[in-house]
């Protein structure tokens, strides 16, 4: 069992939040977004106890993994500045195409343009698919999108649905082309009616429509991983350690830790 | 008796402007031959709404391994051209920057092909597919 953690820290230097997370839940995996921290700067924190951690090195700028097996098993194969797409080939293991993104945010572009990029990052996830020759691809992120949004929900772009029984139908033909699924549990994680963050990211402005908290940090599992995708433990993330990551009104720490939550998945690989 | 068709399109001609994709492709394939083909240059494009996205990557083949430097767009009338994300800077809002003629756009690309982040994934590219 992999556990992996998705966090967007904002440029903070987060390392000893990191580290205790990283600690605390056995992280295999690290994937973090806006890290303002040095790869080695963040390595003397994650082994300060023990020497696990090595850092799989990228051409990304704003994703940075780190993991606890030599880099070489998260090959990178596809970059730019906002993605990392890693082929995930551990010994003994089928690979998986791990797919680490951060979009633009809402303050810089309209939902139309962020619509349009899921649909370029559609076709890029199915480019390497095709690479890769297989799709047991998961997705993870901070979209600035929410799961309802027409970018991640859309045919063309994301395709991500909300329940698993049509997500096992692989794909969805809508004027005559072929669309792959992926299947979204984040859909489960919207609101507070169980003793968890409402969402990852709060954000509240003076108009008619505003869900003050947002699910923009997902991750997405094509059907062909959801067998090794454990649904039950996906979690947000309040804690560092010692450190309440959410203030008393629930919204995140933005003094100690960053204005998203951390996100954290597991897959039986 | 039948009528002879009348023709009432303009000259055509040649072409005088080199479009955006056509410098894109021309410096891509040029990246091959300074790198004996470790590393390609690739473009890809797409279209929205009658925008046309073009992607600049590079390739390292022998590590299988692509890489996204830039993504430019433009309209059916060529230019102005404009910077949608990259070279190493994610994204950018509503003042993209854009460039109006072909003569710009070249300027701002050797530019960028030039410059050091570019020179840094190359050289690391170059290194992991040699050894």
């Amino acid at each position: 069992m992999l556990t992996f953690l998705f966090w967007n820290v904002n440029g903070k230097p987060l390392s000893d939040a990191i580290a205790a997370i990283a600690h605390d839940e056995a992280i295999d995996v690290l994937i973090l977004a806006e890290c303002g921290l040095e790869p080695a700067a963040l390595l003397r924190a994650l082994n300060r106890e023990e020497r696990a951690f090595h850092f799989a090195p990228g051409q990304s700028r704003r994703i940075n993994i780190f993991s606890r097996f030599p880099g070489r098993y998260l090959r990178p194969a596809y970059e730019s500045d906002r993605i990392s797409i890693r082929r995930l080939a551990l010994p003994v293991s089928e690979e998986v195409l791990l797919v680490a993104v951060h979009f633009p945010s809402k303050l810089h572009w309209s939902n139309e343009s962020q619509t349009m990029e899921c649909a370029v990052l559609s076709r890029t996830i199915a480019d390497e698919e095709r690479r890769a020759g297989h799709s047991r691809t998961v997705l993870v992120g901070d979209l600035n999108m929410n799961p309802f949004e027409s970018g991640v929900v859309g045919a063309s772009g994301l395709h991500a649905v909300m329940a698993r029984k049509v997500a096992e139908r692989v794909e969805r033909t809508v004027q005559g082309v072929a669309y792959p699924f992926f299947s979204n549990p984040m859909w489960g994680h919207l609101g507070d009616w169980a003793d968890r963050p409402p969402g990852s990211y709060y954000y509240e402005r003076a108009e008619h429509v505003n869900y003050f908290w947002n699910t923009f940090d997902q991750v997405l599992v094509r059907p062909q991983l959801m067998e090794r995708f454990r649904s039950d433990q996906v979690r947000l993330l309040s804690r560092a350690g010692a450190t309440s990551l959410r203030t008393e009104d629930g919204r995140p720490n933005t003094v100690d830790g960053s204005d998203h939550f951390p996100l954290l998945f597991k897959l039986d690989l | 008796m039948t009528e002879e068709a009348v023709d009432l399109w303009p000259d055509l001609g040649s072409a005088k402007v080199r479009t955006p994709l056509a410098i894109l492709k021309q410096q891509a394939a040029l990246l091959g031959k300074h790198t004996n083909n470790l590393l390609e240059g690739q473009v890809t494009t797409q279209t929205f709404g009658g925008e046309f996205h073009h992607r600049f990557l590079i390739e390292a083949t022998a590590l299988d391994y692509r890489y996204e430097l830039f993504v430019v767009s433009h309209g059916v009338k060529l230019y102005p051209v404009r910077l949608e994300s990259g070279p190493h800077q994610a994204y950018y809002g509503s003042n993209k920057p854009k460039f109006d003629s072909e003569q710009a756009f070249v300027n701002w690309l050797k530019g960028v092909l030039n410059s050091e982040d570019t020179k840094r994934v190359l050289s690391s590219l170059l290194s992991q597919a040699e050894s």
